[in-house]
Order: structure tokens, then C-alpha cells, then sequence
């Protein structure tokens, strides 16, 4: 197949890596180019990871105990309130689409950019601003209603909550401009002669993720500004107090953050998808079905909302109508996993790091999916709703899903966009102990949550806390894997640009361009006349 | 004064680096811009869904409620954006055809519309609030026609929210328009490159068609 | 080979939906303005159909009016009529999932207490019941017990009258460390001031609450 990068072997006489040059802070502030802007993304995303996680420490450091280990009460509903919302708004809904998204979409396209640079910045900014919020709103006394914001107690509770819903409301803005932009792109940049059934699964997972970021994330904000609405005027719509239903905010709410989840994971799919045919030295199996059963799972995602709310007062026929759809959302997800696994049969499979990251994700998804039907039975989640059991699940789902898949990804593509190849061991090593922590915070909190043990509670039973301890080692070791794994990636930086075009052996476009690409990411126009996965 | 000088900008207009060619990046434009419309749409909705749950368990309330707005303002408003409508809709077909004049006129035209709606949403607005007829806590109107019903600021709540986010994108609309009409006075706008003005014209009838359901809705019910 | 590409239409062989290659569409005046007489002349009858009770049906016929006029707007006006088809999928699949956030709502407001009569018709009449005057702040203070303590805004409670009957059902769920947790007052002015959960109704001001309904027979 046709390369598309410089020639020479002297790195000397090539064009500059897109990072190198222009340079100067105003040139990353004020660029257009993609990369750059995907690169500023994971520094955030990172950073915000991080904070994340210290908030993460911190709630399963007060658990350890029950009553009072390190903090009182009231802190520790803000605690826990902000891993949420920093988790969910600042860090894993951007994770995937906005820093390697941004990164690698117009390569595996073909393209020069996406199709609006400047709106691609805007987003940058309006992430920046969000952020900045959500901050101020930390530190002028931060927010303990739980991520999820419920009325009546959001709408008349004395803390910062419009500075927080403000910057939830910006960052919704931030993910809608990058769908729009991804969506677009696809549309109208795709390189000559690529259908779109010979586009990668990444593109494919980035398309189902930009329909829904498109056509969920503005409800939340209007969620969120009648919120503000009931707070500043106190219209009354979600007070019962005023006449108002509670519930009818959890409509609203979970009309978004269902299919926002979703947002979340199924950028894992495509990462996971580009890891396992690589590794295996195979086309994928099922290419049609794992591209289709992407927009499969975007469309019912948006039709299970309800199944947050079988015990909140709806009523039962809509729980009954609720439970049957995410039973049915079970199926293109299967498709997927079975289509992996199909994939790795009769493979010749190569065990680096970011495969170790895809076969975890294989593992951990599975059981944190299989947990999603447990809790989609109505019966059966009338005693696991608001336990423990539930927070194991989205644990599984969001960060041995996700995260799992986007570290997968960001050891996957780090030669290309750094130009650095990083220590195998280390990020083995980094792997390895997330897999360990991560299991063990969370199996065990399937078992406290089926024990009893409700979700959100500072205080607890004696007998509870065994396993709370042992969850809290097991935070602990997770935290020190993540942190090997920045090691590992961040001390490769000191090395010399020295990784080859294509270290992994991958067929799709990225892969054609030097590592890392300038910035007009090919020297000529690619042109496809095969499938991104035909090795030949 | 509306002779078309043929493909004469001030300017030679050169497509951005990253598309193949000027059509092309005229088509992702507007794309783009009916991919934003979707999510304005999707905006609204909550609004229209919070309408729709509170009529469905108030019915008699909203009935009510309605009459304290006058359904004359709300046709004359309705009449004046639909005229804008046109008048935008013939602003993007004069630019495109090179009658440079005749756009700009048409959208000033469009912008007044839109300024004698808000005056008249200015004279709806302050007889609510003399009269009391306001959402939440704030709502302190005795009158008679509203002496039986329970929770009447709800309906007010919402009328306020959904005519206030829609005066909201009317104010951007006229935003977006003055910016257009700027570059077209500028002459920047041709037969092969008039899709801003195409665009902001989209966003000026999604603005019109939100409107097309607000007023039956909210001034007409039953 | 590359080169030549760059300057012929990229999409060439690709299966790019309605990415036909022509010149935008002029559409003569005549065109708006028989649209625009179209729009105004439905405006009217709007106004008129309004005048008319045509019983259930009436939002409906006002829907269907806006509709037709909406549809007016968006296919001449904003030229979807003779766009790429992909602009038209984009509204209408907008419009499609504005109807899918509106209907299990709407089934969910339509049938609540359905399934269950007895409870059903029991939570029915109070949701619909005047909104209560807010009580004076409780005295003593943490009365609302630890299922209130951490996750109040995590349980909705539906309506501040049946909240006494949520956390009644809710306490035996609830850690049986039910003792006041000093660091949660209830602050003054939010909502569900609930009498202690072993004490339904006690406490109570005069609400126009119907009595604490006792566990139902055989349906619990």
C-alpha cells in the first residue's frame, strides 16, 4: 500500500512534526490544526483525570471506616458529588472523541483538518470555560446533590449550584460543536474512493457518538437552565412545593445522561476494535455488523432513559416499557464483543501493552454489561437501586470500559502523534496493577451492594466494612497503576523522536504518514481502493 | 440600484485549504449549519415536553391561564417574523444573484421585523408584570378569572421561559444578521460565494418556524 | 496520480448520499411569495380553528395547521425541497427523537397509579392536590433520619405529601442506625419537612395529607 509520508530517513530534510512548528504559546492557543487541538485536549482531560482521582481517594479513604475517618459528613457529600461531575463531564465524556478523536480522525479519513477548524477551537474554549466553572464552584463551596442534580433539594439548596449547572451547560456546548464538527467531517472530508463502508470502526464508533452528543446534549441544557429557572425564579416546574413533579426533572435529566453514556463507551468500542484487528494481524471479523450495531446502540440508547428511574415514582407501565428496550440494547453490544472475539480466533496475536488494555476492556465491559441486565429487570433492580451494586456496574462500564479503552488507545497511538516509542514493561506494569486495583475496588462492591449497602451513604454498618476496606486498597492500587501507566507514557517524552512510521503494523490511514504527521498530516492526497482493514 | 454587477466582490473569495473545493465547503456549511439546527430543535423540546406535561395534568389551569394573553399581539407577531422570513429568504436569493443593494435593503427589512417583534414582546411583558401575572414566587395577580384555578404560575412560568429563550435567539438572530448585512455592504458576497448569508438565513427561519408553534400553543389553547 | 485528485470532485466513486455535483438552486420570487400568501392565509386559520372546541382533538387540528406551515418554511424557505437529501434527514430526525423524549413521558404522567389502583389512586390524589403551604421549619431539626441524611436529592421524593409515605416504606431499606444525623439539619425553606419516619403524621402541621396509609393487605 502506498505511503504517504516523507521519504527521506533523514528526519532533518522532512517537513516539521505538526508540533514543532509554528511555535510559541499564541500558536497552540490560536491554532487550527486538529492535532494541536487534541493534544491541548488530553492535557486537560488528563489534569482533570487527576483531579478525578484525588476525589475518588478521597471518598474511598473516608470509607474505610465507618462514621468519621478524615472528613464529616456534609464534606463528604461534596466529595463525592465532584468525582461524579468531574468524571462525567470534564473527563470521560470528552476522553475518547475530543483528544484522540480530534487527533486521529482526519487521518484515518484522509482528510487535511475537520471540516470547521475554528468551531473545533471554540470547543476547545468552551472546555476550557466549563472547567473554569466547575472550579469556581468548587471552590466557593461546591455542590453535595450528587452528580445528578435531583430536585427538589438542587432547586433550593443554599450552595453553588448555578455556577456548577453553568458549567455543566458550557461543557454540553463543547461536546455538541465537536459532534457537529466529527459529523460533518465524515460527510464531506472523507479521502476519495472511501465509502463508507470502508471507513475505519473508529470513525464509525465517532459518527454514532457525534448523532447522539448532537441530539441528547442540548436537553441537558435546557435540563440545566430550567434548573437555574427554578432556582433564580422559582418557577415552580420541578417543586412539588410549587405544584410542580420531581420526577418530571428525572425525565429530562436521564433523557440526556443515558444516551451520555453512551457518548462514553462507544468510542471505547471503536478504539477497542482498531487495538483487536491490529494485534491480531487480522481484518476484523464482522466488519458491517460492529459499524452498524454502533448506530444500533445510539438509537435505542436514546429509548432506555426510564430504567434510572424505576423507583422514583414513575409509573409502572413506563418501567415495564423501559425495562423491555434496555434488554434490547443488550444485543448490538453483544454483537460487538462476540465480533472481537471472533476477530482474535486464529489470529496471530501480539501481546503489547495496548492489547493488554483491549483484552482487559474485553473482561471488564462483559461483566460490568451482563451487571447492566441485572439492574434492567425491574424486579430485581427494586432492591439493587441506589446500592452499591449499581456503582460497581457504572464503574465497570465507564472506567474498565472507557478508560480502559482510551488508555488502550492513547498507548496505541502515542508513537504516532509524539513520535516516541515508550518502555513495553512499564506499561505493562501500569496495566497490570490497574487490572488488580480495579477489580478489587469493584467486584467487591457488586457483593456490598447486594448485601444491602446503599450508594452515597457516609455512615455504614460494621459489617460492611471489610469489604469497604478492601475496596479502598484496591482504589489505591488502581490510583498507583494509572500512575505507572503517566510514567511510562510521559518519561517516554525524553527520548528522541525515533518510533517508525508504523510501530504496530496497522493497516489504516494514520499509519501511512510519519510519525508524528506535519501538519498538513499527508504529503499527497490518499485515495482508497480497499477496505482499512485488508491486509495484503 | 439593483442592476446586477456580475461576479464583481470587493474581494476574490478563496475556499479554506482543508476542502477540495469552494462547493464543497459551501455544502459542509450548510450541513454543519442544519446539524446545529437539529440541536436547537432538541433545545426547545424540553421546553415544548414541559409544556405538554404540565397541560396534560393541568388542562383546565391552562385553559385559564391562556386567556390572560392576548392573542391579537401574538398574530401580529406571528404575521410580522413570517414576513421576515420572507424577506430574509429574498435577502439570500438577492445576494446569490448579485444584487448587492437589494440584499442589503432586504435585510434591514428583516432586522426592523425583528425588532417590532421584541417591541411588541416588550409591551406583552411589562402588562404581565403590572399585572402580576408572574412565574413562580413572583406570581401576584388576584384577579378574578384566575381565582379557582390551582398552581396558575406554572403557566406563566412556562410562558415566559419558552417566549424568553425564543426572544433570546431572536436578539442572536439579529446578531447574526447585522454581521451579514456589515459584509454585504462591504461587498463581500457573489454569485460564487453568498453561503453566510445562506446560513444565517437558516437559522433566521428555524427562529420563524419555533415561533409557528409557540403561538398556537400558548396563545390559542382550545 | 495523487495530484490529479485534488482539483477533480473528491467523492467521485464514493457512495456520499445525494453529494451530486450542481449549481445551487435560483428559485424565482413568484415561489416565496405565493409561500408567503400560503403562510399568512394559514396564520388566519389558525386563529380560526381556534374558535372552534373540537373536544380532545383541539391541540391536535392546532398541531397539524403549525405543521403544514412549518413544513412550508422549511421546504422553500430553507430550500430542503431541493437540497441534499441528507439536510432533510437531519430535521426530520430531529423531530423523530423530540417525539421520542415526548411519548414514555407522557405514557408515565398518563398512567401513573394505573397498574396499582390501590396505591395508585392513593399517590394520584395527592400529586394533584393543592400545593401545600410550607410548614414552619421542624424544631427539632434532623427529624427527617438518616435515609434523608446523605442522598435527599438522590430518591425524588414525588411530591412533598407522600414523602411521609416514601420514607415509611423506605425505613426498613434504610441502615437501622436511624438516629438523627446532626450534620444534616433540613434547612429552612427546603422542601419535605417530614415527621420522623416512626411517627407518621404526628408531627405534622395541617396538611391537607390523608391519613398515613397503613402496609397494604396481601399487595405489599
Amino acid at each position: 500500500m502506498t505511503q504517504y509520508s516523507p521519504t527521506s530517513n533523514d528526519r532533518s530534510k522532512n517537513p516539521p512534526a505538526f508540533y514543532s512548528a509554528p511555535r510559541g504559546i499564541k500558536s497552540w492557543f490560536l491554532t487550527l490544526d486538529h492535532k494541536r487541538i487534541g493534544l491541548m485536549y488530553l492535557m486537560f482531560v488528563l489534569s482533570s483525570f487527576l483531579l478525578g482521582g484525588i476525589f475518588a481517594l478521597l471518598v474511598r479513604t473516608e470509607l474505610l471506616t465507618p462514621g468519621r475517618t478524615i472528613m464529616d459528613a456534609e464534606t463528604y457529600n461534596r466529595v463525592f458529588t465532584l468525582h461524579g461531575a468531574v468524571m462525567v463531564f470534564l473527563v470521560i465524556i470528552p476522553s475518547i472523541p475530543a483528544s484522540l478523536g480530534n487527533i486521529i480522525l482526519p487521518l484515518q479519513l484522509g482528510a487535511k483538518d475537520v471540516a470547521f477548524p475554528r468551531l473545533n477551537l471554540l470547543s476547545l474554549y468552551l472546555y476550557m470555560l466549563g472547567a473554569a466553572f466547575a472550579l469556581y464552584s468548587i471552590i466557593t463551596g461546591a455542590v453535595d446533590t450528587g452528580w445528578t442534580f435531583y430536585t427538589p433539594y438542587s432547586s433550593t439548596t443554599n450552595q453553588s449550584v448555578i455556577s456548577m449547572t453553568l458549567a455543566v451547560f458550557i461543557l454540553g456546548f463543547s461536546s455538541i460543536f465537536t459532534g457537529l464538527n466529527f459529523m460533518a467531517t465524515i460527510h464531506t472530508l472523507r479521502a476519495p474512493g472511501m465509502t463508507f463502508f470502508r471507513m475505519p470502526l473508529f470513525i464509525w464508533a465517532l459518527y454514532a457518538t457525534s448523532v447522539m452528543q448532537i441530539l441528547a446534549t442540548p436537553v441537558i441544557g435546557i435540563t440545566l437552565l430550567l434548573l437555574i429557572a427554578e432556582r433564580v425564579l422559582k418557577v415552580g416546574i420541578f417543586d412539588p412545593a410549587m405544584g410542580g413533579d420531581p420526577v418530571l426533572f428525572q425525565h429530562f435529566f436521564w433523557f440526556y445522561s443515558h444516551p451520555a453514556v453512551y457518548i462514553m463507551i462507544v468510542p471505547g468500542f471503536g478504539v477497542v476494535s482498531e487495538l483487536i484487528t491490529t494485534f491480531s494481524r487480522k481484518a476484523i471479523f464482522g466488519y458491517r455488523a460492529i459499524a452498524l450495531s454502533s448506530i444500533g446502540i445510539a438509537i435505542i440508547g436514546f429509548l432506555v432513559w426510564g430504567h434510572h428511574m424505576f423507583t422514583s415514582g414513575q409509573s409502572e407501565i413506563a418501567g415495564l416499557i423501559f425495562s423491555f428496550l434496555t434488554f434490547l440494547v443488550a444485543i448490538p453490544t453483544a454483537i460487538k464483543v462476540l465480533n472481537w472475539v471472533a476477530t482474535m480466533y486464529k489470529g496471530s496475536i501480539v501481546l503489547d501493552t495496548p492489547m493488554w488494555y483491549a483484552i482487559g476492556f474485553l473482561y471488564l465491559f462483559t461483566v460490568g454489561g451482563l451487571t447492566g441486565l441485572y439492574l434492567a429487570t425491574v424486579a430485581v433492580d427494586i432492591h439493587l437501586h441506589d446500592t452499591y451494586f449499581v456503582v460497581a456496574h457504572f464503574h465497570f462500564v465507564m472506567m474498565g470500559g472507557t478508560m480502559f479503552a482510551f488508555l488502550g488507545g492513547l498507548h496505541y497511538w502515542w508513537p504516532k502523534f509524539t513520535g516516541r516509542l515508550y518502555n513495553e514493561t512499564l506499561g505493562k506494569a501500569g496495566c497490570t496493577l490497574a487490572f488488580i486495583g480495579f477489580n478489587m475496588t469493584f467486584l467487591s462492591q457488586f457483593i456490598l451492594g447486594a448485601r444491602g449497602m446503599p450508594r452515597r451513604y457516609y455512615n455504614y454498618l460494621d459489617q460492611f466494612q471489610p469489604l469497604h476496606a478492601f475496596s479502598s486498597v484496591g482504589a489505591y492500587v488502581l490510583g498507583f497503576g494509572f500512575l505507572l501507566s503517566a510514567v511510562c507514557l510521559f518519561g517516554s517524552l525524553r527520548k528522541k523522536e525515533d518510533s517508525p512510521d508504523n510501530p504496530w503494523g496497522g493497516t489504516t490511514l494514520e499509519w501511512k504518514t510519519s510519525s508524528p504527521p506535519p501538519t498538513e498530516n499527508f504529503l499527497d492526497q490518499p485515495v482508497i481502493n480497499a477496505g482499512p482493514y485488508d491486509r495484503n | 440600484m439593483s442592476t446586477a454587477t456580475p461576479d464583481t466582490p470587493s474581494r476574490e473569495y478563496h475556499h479554506a485549504h482543508h476542502f477540495p473545493t469552494a462547493t464543497a465547503e459551501a455544502e459542509a456549511g450548510k450541513l454543519g449549519m442544519w446539524i446545529f439546527l437539529a440541536t436547537e430543535i432538541l433545545l426547545f423540546s424540553g421546553l415544548f415536553m414541559a409544556y405538554a406535561a404540565y397541560r396534560s395534568t393541568h388542562a383546565e389551569m391552562f385553559k385559564a391561564a391562556h386567556h390572560m394573553l392576548d392573542w391579537k399581539l401574538g398574530a401580529v407577531n406571528t404575521m410580522v417574523l413570517i414576513f421576515s422570513s420572507l424577506t430574509m429568504a429574498l435577502a439570500v436569493r438577492s445576494a446569490q444573484t448579485n444584487k448587492r443593494a437589494q440584499s442589503a435593503g432586504l435585510l434591514v427589512v428583516t432586522l426592523l421585523c425583528a425588532c417590532a417583534f421584541l417591541v411588541v414582546k416588550y409591551f406583552e411583558y411589562s402588562h404581565k408584570i403590572h399585572v402580576g401575572t408572574l412565574p413562580g414566587e413572583y406570581y401576584t395577580y388576584k384577579g378574578p378569572e384566575l381565582a379557582n384555578v390551582e398552581s396558575p404560575h406554572i403557566f406563566f412560568g412556562i410562558y415566559f421561559l419558552m417566549t424568553g429563550l425564543h426572544g433570546l435567539h431572536v436578539l442572536i438572530g439579529m446578531a447574526a444578521i447585522s454581521w451579514v448585512l456589515v459584509r454585504t455592504l462591504r461587498g463581500e458576497f457573489y454569485s460564487k460565494y453568498f453561503f453566510p448569508v445562506e446560513l444565517v438565513g437558516l437559522y433566521w427561519h428555524l427562529v420563524d418556524l419555533i415561533w409557528i408553534y409557540l403561538f398556537p400553543l400558548l396563545y390559542l389553547v382550545g | 496520480m495523487t495530484q490529479a485528485n485534488i482539483s477533480t470532485n473528491p467523492h467521485d466513486g464514493s457512495e456520499t448520499p445525494g453529494h451530486e455535483h450542481h449549481e445551487p438552486h435560483i428559485l424565482p420570487i413568484s415561489v416565496y411569495l405565493a409561500v408567503w400568501a400560503a403562510l399568512v392565509v394559514l396564520t388566519a386559520v389558525t386563529v380560526a380553528v381556534s374558535r372552534f372546541d373540537f373536544g380532545s382533538a383541539n391541540t391536535l387540528i392546532a398541531l397539524l395547521v403549525a405543521t403544514i406551515k412549518g413544513s412550508l418554511v422549511a421546504l422553500f424557505f430553507m430550500h430542503l425541497y431541493y437540497d441534499n437529501k441528507l439536510n432533510l434527514i437531519i430535521l426530520v430526525s430531529s423531530l423523530l427523537f423530540v417525539s421520542i423524549f415526548f411519548t414514555p413521558t407522557l405514557i408515565d404522567l398518563a398512567t401513573r397509579g394505573t397498574l396499582d389502583p390501590l396505591k395508585g389512586q392513593h399517590y394520584y390524589k395527592l400529586y394533584t392536590a393543592k400545593p401545600v403551604p410550607m410548614p414552619a421549619p421542624a424544631p427539632a431539626a434532623p427529624a427527617a433520619g438518616a435515609p434523608a441524611a446523605a442522598p435527599a436529592g438522590d430518591h425524588a421524593a414525588p411530591g412533598a405529601a407522600p414523602a411521609p409515605a416514601e420514607h415509611g416504606a423506605a425505613a426498613p431499606a434504610a441502615a437501622p442506625s436511624a438516629q438523627p444525623d446532626p450534620h444534616h439539619p433540613i434547612q429552612p425553606g427546603t422542601v419535605a419537612d417530614a415527621p420522623a419516619p416512626k411517627t407518621p403524621g404526628a408531627a405534622a402541621p395541617a396538611h391537607p395529607v390523608p391519613a398515613q396509609p397503613q402496609p397494604l393487605p396481601a399487595k405489599q
